[in-house]
């Protein structure tokens, strides 16, 4: 009996002393500054890559510039959960370099600072559509943009050639041709173990719909009609049905899709076109320096990806921003690196002329020419797509939820051929619906 | 530690020790017992209360709140449990997860003990095959993954579609499907839970006495005996009976091949 006691007294004194703990973990005050604290870089590119080295250069440069010095981390695999764990822990980076589409959940985490657009120096160099992609829902500038990007079709001009077809113009056309790599044989090699596309259809990170979001938009089909900053969903409108039921025939059908696409991301998908097994990939331009080296520069063939039946032609236009974060102890140095990796010469760097190590895609820096940097000419043609043609996704407060909800829906409709397109895209327009009253922009 | 409590009773009646520590004349000889038992408890209590009671009762409050680290957190209540429990990804990921570990519990043990029953015996191949079927178990998870993934291609080139090819079934979708990925995952976790078990029951078998084997090799038992039953059964029922049937049937006169791959062996040395 005494003994039970004992450890009742034990665990109570435990756990008071844990309570004392969590309540000492409070939020605190605004940190105390100072202009040559090192500042912590983090950037979403795998560890050990070329991309790494540049970003490691980049901030050299920086530091040799302005005598602040600084510690960059390469991350890749589970960047966001990596960085809410830093979040809850107070021990945030002082700059983070990721994807545009994560600004909405950082802004409403409030785990990036707002930044003064009039203030940045060298902002006014920076192309318009590139700050958009750095403004919240409420008109506010949370980042500085940094890369810009798009994507395009690689197809396989060797087999292309092979199978005796054209460049495809239409969406019929790029049909044809993937039906043609599935049953023609284009390798050569006596087997069927070709295919049309390579599909990274997982709903991690909502992969699916990434893919997607051009082939919808080209097709005549949206997310949402957006009228004054209030938005409704459009996902279950006739031209949506019409371009998902286009994306699930090449699945069902045609079977043009190289296998094991819906539990592939895109560190699987790579693979699969420059090892031969697929030969049309809508990708973005990062994956030239890979495919020069695995694949072969003269085997291939960058083109924009034809407008869909009755629409458009439409490419998701993404990029990275850098992030100035919450909690620095250094936020003038904050400054400096965005005003640094957005001039001339911090710009310049990122691109890393024709290697595969650029981490700055397209320049968002309009005075610096894309063509004396880099002599490889089909960065023109992701550049002429970006400006022509480029989109970027709905600037909702939080975009992530849309996006991880239309994956787990396209994914669910190409991965079973017997679902109906109509009734599981009017439940992801309720679904849609109710997360735009949440966010409190639905149109009423 | 029993001993460490119990000394002080025994050593009642005894004449003082010599020169005790000065903490121990102090405290009554009960606490004293108590008092290194939870000495001995603090250092794992210490890590325990760090890195499992504090993140706990953090991750509980924190459920309760909109979580802002640096704007400061908002109370929702049980906002964030309604939205859960009327999530309908939430509750079919409940679902999968409860059909999955039943059947890769189940499957384990019943693969595993199929697999003891196999390897069960002290032949040197014996110890040889029983750790490569361990390995599994042992393998880091990614590298199970990754290995899985490649089996599990879904292209009819992929390897075990090659294999279901030749019996004229398949490509499998696998992973990629609704009605298989579940199944496939399944499989996955009891080809890597059952050597597990197997060692378990291995264990079990061990501890059953080698004569009783040998009692049932004598008596006939096999798995393909005249009752069909399984060999275990036969063991532990001969067992009532071994002591007669060593007498009447007598050493090697009856099949060996029963019981245990081994049962003639240990047999052997009394036989000869």
């Amino acid at each position: 009996m005494a003994h039970t006691r004992g450890a009742a007294r034990l665990v109570a004194i435990l756990t008071a002393a844990s309570m004392g703990l969590v309540a000492c973990g409070g939020s605190d005050t605004g940190a105390e500054q100072d202009a040559k604290a090192p500042l912590q870089i983090w950037i979403r590119k795998p560890p050990g890559s070329p991309t790494e080295k540049t970003a490691k250069d980049l901030a050299a440069a920086f530091t040799s510039a302005t005598g602040v010095p600084t510690t960059v981390t390469a991350l890749f695999d589970d960047f966001e959960t990596k960085l809410q764990q830093a979040a809850a822990q107070k021990q945030l980076p002082d700059l983070v370099i990721n994807d545009t589409a994560q600004l909405g959940t950082l802004v409403k985490q409030g785990l990036v600072r707002e930044v003064d657009k009039a203030g940045v120096a060298g902002g006014d160099q920076l192309t318009p559509a590139a700050w958009e992609a750095a403004k919240g829902a409420d008109g506010k500038t949370y980042a500085v943009p940094f890369s810009a990007q798009s994507f395009a079709l690689f197809i396989r001009s060797d087999w292309r050639q092979k199978v005796g077809l054209p460049t495809p113009t239409s969406w019929a056309d790029l049909d044809a041709l993937a039906t043609a790599f599935t049953t023609k044989d284009p390798d050569g090699n006596g087997k069927a173990d070709t295919f049309g596309y390579a599909v990274p259809g997982s709903t991690k990170r909502g992969y699916t719909s990434w893919y997607f979001t051009s082939f919808l938009w080209s097709a005549g089909g949206d997310y949402f009609n957006e009228s004054g900053g209030k938005f409704a969903p459009a996902i279950a409108s006739p031209q949506s049905v019409a371009a998902v039921d286009w994306f699930k025939k090449q699945f069902c059908v045609d079977k043009s899709v190289a296998p094991g696409a819906v539990t592939m991301e895109t560190t699987q998908a790579h693979p699969v076109f420059e090892t031969g097994k697929a030969g049309i990939y809508f990708t973005g331009p990062y994956n030239m320096g890979r495919f020069d080296k695995n694949l072969g520069k003269d085997k291939y063939e960058v083109v924009p990806a034809p407008a869909g039946p009755g629409g458009k032609a439409a490419a998701l236009a993404e990029g990275e921003n850098v992030y100035l974060m919450a909690g620095s102890k250094n936020e003038a140095g904050q400054k400096k690196f965005a005003e640094f990796a957005i001039s001339g010469q911090g710009q310049t760097i990122g691109m890393a002329g024709d290697t595969d190590g650029s981490i700055v895609r397209l320049p968002v820096n309009s005075t610096v020419d894309l063509a004396s940097v880099r002599k490889d000419t089909r960065w023109q043609v992701f550049d002429k797509i970006y400006k022509d043609t480029g989109r970027y996704t709905p600037n909702v407060p939080e975009w992530t939820p849309f996006r991880q909800a239309s994956a787990e829906t396209l994914n669910a409709i190409v991965a079973n051929c017997a679902s109906d397109i109509q009734a599981e895209l009017t439940k992801l327009d309720e679904t849609f619906g109710e997360e735009l009253s949440k966010q409190g922009v639905a149109a009423s | 530690m029993t001993t460490t409590l119990r000394e002080p009773a025994v050593r009642r009646h005894e004449p003082r020790p010599p020169a005790p520590a000065a903490w121990r004349r102090r405290l009554p000889a009960r606490l004293q017992g108590y008092a290194i038992a939870w000495l001995f408890l603090l250092p794992a209590l210490l890590l325990f209360t760090v890195f499992k009671f504090v993140p706990m009762v953090r991750a509980v409050e924190m459920s309760f709140h909109e979580v802002r680290p640096y704007l400061g957190d908002r109370w929702v209540g049980m906002d964030n449990y309604r939205e859960v429990v009327t999530d309908e990804a939430f509750l079919s990921a409940i679902w999968h997860t409860i059909v999955l570990a039943v059947g890769q519990t189940g499957g384990s043990i019943v693969l595993g003990l199929a697999l003891a029953l196999l390897v069960e015996g002290t032949a040197r191949h014996l110890w040889f095959v029983r750790t490569a079927m361990f390995l599994p178990t042992v393998a880091a998870m990614a590298v199970v993954a990754e290995l899985w993934r490649i089996l599990y291609y879904p292209g009819s080139d992929g390897a075990l579609n090659s294999i279901l090819g030749w019996v004229g079934l398949g490509p499998s979708q696998f992973l990629n499907s609704e009605d298989t990925s579940l199944w496939s995952v399944m499989a996955v976790g009891i080809w890597r839970g059952a050597p597990y078990d197997m060692m378990i029951f291995i264990a079990g078998l061990a501890g059953v006495d080698r004569t009783l084997y040998e009692a049932a090799a004598a008596d006939g038992a096999g798995p393909g005996g005249a009752s069909g039953t399984s060999r275990s059964r036969r063991c532990v029922r001969s067992s009532r009976s071994s002591s007669r049937s060593r007498r009447s049937a007598g050493c090697g006169s009856s099949p060996r091949s029963s019981c245990s791959p081994t049962a003639g062996r240990t047999a052997r040395p009394r036989c000869s």
